[in-house]
Order: C-alpha cells, then structure tokens, then sequence
C-alpha cells in the first residue's frame, strides 16, 4: 500500500492505493493538486475562491464552474435526504454564531462586535439554478457554504480517480471514501476516535466499500454572550444543534451521504437519529452522547 | 577721625595682590567649568539600543507533574460522566446496542486497533 499525506482544506488529508508499483503512481501524487483546485473554488475562506466570488454576485445570474455545479447539487441532494437538516444556506448563522474566519482565527473577542444582529429566512428553493447554462442565482442577502459536503465530495472524486490505479481510500479530514477491497479481499481498517481520548479509537470499523463520516460538536466550542457555540447549526433555529450528541459516525453507500447523515442524526439527536439509522439498511451508526454513553445501530455489527 | 593704615611692606602688597590673583582664578574657572560641563551633557546624548533578551536571562523553574499511576480495576476518565455498567438504550428499538466509552478502546473483532489505516473523527468545516 501506497500512502501520500498532506494538508488542504484546513484537514490533513491521507489517500492511500493498494498497488504493486515500487513507486507511488503519479495519480496519487497529484492528489494534493486536485485538492488544492478544488479548494481555490470552494473555500469561504479564500476571498479569491468562485464560492466568495459567488456569493458576492446575490441577485445576479452566475455561470459557475462544472466543481461547484457538481458540489451545489451535491448539497441539494444532501438536504433532500435530510429533510433539510443539512443546508448550504447556514452560513450567516454560523457567522452570526461566531463562526466567521478560519478557526484558527477564532477568539479574537474585539470581531465580534462586527457581526450582524439579525438573521435572514432564506430558503433553499429561493436558488435558481440553471441546468443548460450551469448557472446559479442566489437571492439577495443568500450566501452558500459547502461546509462538510464539500470535503465529503473531495473525497468521493479523489477516491473515484485513484481508483483506476488500484483500490483506493481518501480521508479528507475524517470524511473517508472507500473504492473496493484491498487486493488480497481484505476490507479496510478504520478507527472510529475517542473524543474523549484523540489518541485512542472507540471502535475499528472494516470497509469494503462506501463511505463513512463523523460530524461532532466536539473539536469546535467557543464562547459568545457566556454561551457555549459549537459550528452544527440547525437549520431550523438557526442556532447551534441543541442535542444530546457528541458526536455520530455514519457508514453509507458514499462518503457524501455519511457526512450529510452523521449531521443529520448529530442535529436530530439520539432517538430520532438512531431511528432513521435503523430504519435505512444502508446506514449504520455509531452515536456518542455527551455523559459517554455509546449507541449503536443494529447493523453496525456488521462492519466491527 | 582716624587715618586708614598705610600697607607696612612689599610683602604686605604682594600676599594682598596674589590673594585677589586666585580668587579670580577660582571664580573664572567655576564660570567655564559649569558652561563646559552643561553643553557637553546636552552633546553626549546618544540613544542607545535596548537591552536585548540575552543580556537579562530569564529562568523558569520548571516543575515535573506528578506521574499518574492508575491500579488494576481503574479507570481514568478524561471526559464525560462515569460509564455505567448498566445502561438505559436510548433508541426504541431493542436491537440497538448500548455502551459506554472508555478512556482506551477500540479493537473490534477482528484483532484490535492497531492495523488501521486511518480514523474518522469530527473536524470543522
């Protein structure tokens, strides 16, 4: 196996082939390259990125790369398979959360002042997007941020190229996509971390294929008006996910759909999240709530 | 009215003409000395550099923290409430397993943690 390491996107990023070659494929080089494109059109972060450019243009039709075309759509089908829970439309709320520069950046307690007051109801359908010109029109005062689904995406596509090298496995910072079986039939390996202990897995999980994510609370807190902030918005309040987990990792068919579920049950909570778990035969679940118990649904057996 | 007495001697003249001779050294000097010394402090003045960090060295004890020793049976908990051995599922459906996390885990059961090839975690976005 072939492993190439390097950071993009905020994340360290693994991406890993299992191939007889000597020397790593140039593919698997490239990687980083693909990541860092991918970054320049999609970052909130960057000013320069088409996302920003984007999301400066508000009123305005758009033509917009086939990369954002491919990850905006990626976001509309996240929201569809999470009743909206998952939105790409959060990002005045997680500005308004405190939530406004790379977390690196945080805690600068003077910035705070600047952000806005108010929130804006802005719905997903008040987008218009345009198949045949690929264009995309964001209503006034909207402005899109891929979040997760993005490095999910990332993912996908690179596991996607790499896997005409051999069977292939791309962790973008926890999001990790799964091609196929290693070449001797044996599936992949995977910790599921501790957040109480970053040095210890709770659980190792074996992947054939498909995708398996973890969206938390727990790597992100900070403090605004004496009340703890973390970055899952919920949609619906507009505020931090009020909920009792820590955090949730979901196996899926993709990466994109276990990130977009692991969010959905993370917002949800356990009761209603472990339900949808257990009721979708192509998800499995593992949820960690905040006093530390562990819930399990039933077919994450399988993959232990 | 009495006369003002007449000077007896040369050497009378002489102690009385070397007198006021070094009185008026004196008195010059004093005069000179004092402008000198007050235009040089005004012209020595030169800035100077700032001590820099080596010249004042700073020691910072530093004092080791107690080893943590933990005996058979016990748990070091880095977060969270206490595990419970018994645990209340929380899904309605009674297929769904239940535990709690421990401060070291993993493994499965396919022989433990230490083959895996990367671990999922949250991070932000």
């Amino acid at each position: 196996m072939i492993r190439h390491e390097f950071q993009a996107m905020g994340s360290r990023m693994l991406a890993a082939v299992d191939c007889v070659a000597a020397e790593p494929p140039d593919d698997l080089r490239d990687v980083s390259v693909w990541f860092e494109e991918w970054e320049h059109v999609l970052s909130r972060f960057r000013s320069d990125s088409e996302l920003c450019q984007l999301n400066i243009n508000t009123g305005i039709e758009t033509l917009v790369s086939q990369t954002l075309w491919d990850v905006f759509q990626a976001s509309l089908e996240a929201a569809h398979i999470t009743n909206g829970l998952v939105s790409p439309l959060v990002l005045e709320a997680l500005i308004y959360a405190g939530y406004d520069r790379s977390f690196d950046m945080m805690f600068d307690a003077d910035l705070y002042s600047l952000l806005p007051q108010e929130r804006t109801e802005i719905a997903l359908s008040d987008i218009v997007a345009d198949v045949n010109t690929r264009s995309i029109t964001l209503p006034r005062g909207a402005r899109l941020d891929f979040g997760g689904i993005a490095k999910g995406w990332a993912a996908h596509q690179a596991a996607q190229g790499l896997g005409k090298i051999g069977p292939a496995l791309v962790d973008a910072g926890g999001d990790i996509a799964v091609t196929a079986p290693l070449l001797n039939g044996e599936p992949w390996a995977i910790g599921v971390e501790n957040p109480f202990n970053r040095d210890s897995n709770l659980e190792v999980i074996y992947l054939y294929s498909g995708g398996v994510a973890t969206s938390g609370k727990d790597y992100h807190r900070w403090m605004r008006n004496g009340t703890m902030q973390h970055h899952i918005i919920d949609p619906r309040t507009g505020l931090p996910a009020e909920t009792d987990a820590l955090t949730v990792t979901v196996i899926a068919p993709t990466v994109m759909e276990a990130e977009a579920m692991a969010k959905f049950v993370l917002i949800s909570g356990s009761q209603i999240g472990l339900e949808r778990l257990n009721g979708d035969d192509q998800l499995a679940g593992l949820i960690v709530l905040e006093n530390g118990q562990c819930l399990y649904s039933q077919s994450f057996e399988k993959y232990l | 009215m009495q006369n003002k007495p007449a000077l007896k001697s040369w050497n009378e003249i002489e102690m009385l003409i070397s007198a006021i001779a070094i009185a008026l050294t004196l008195g010059l000097w004093n005069l000179f000395a004092s402008s000198a010394k007050a235009s040089s402090a005004t012209s020595t003045v030169t800035p100077t550099d700032p001590p820099s960090p080596t010249d004042t060295p700073v020691v910072v004890a530093i004092t080791p923290s107690p080893a943590l020793v933990l005996l058979p049976g016990q748990v070091l908990l880095l977060g969270g409430a206490v595990p419970q051995s018994a645990t209340q599922t929380v899904s309605q459906s009674s297929a769904s397993t239940t535990t709690s996390v421990q401060s070291s885990g993993g493994g499965g059961k396919r022989g433990g943690g230490g083959g895996t090839v990367t671990k999922t975690h949250s991070s932000h976005h």
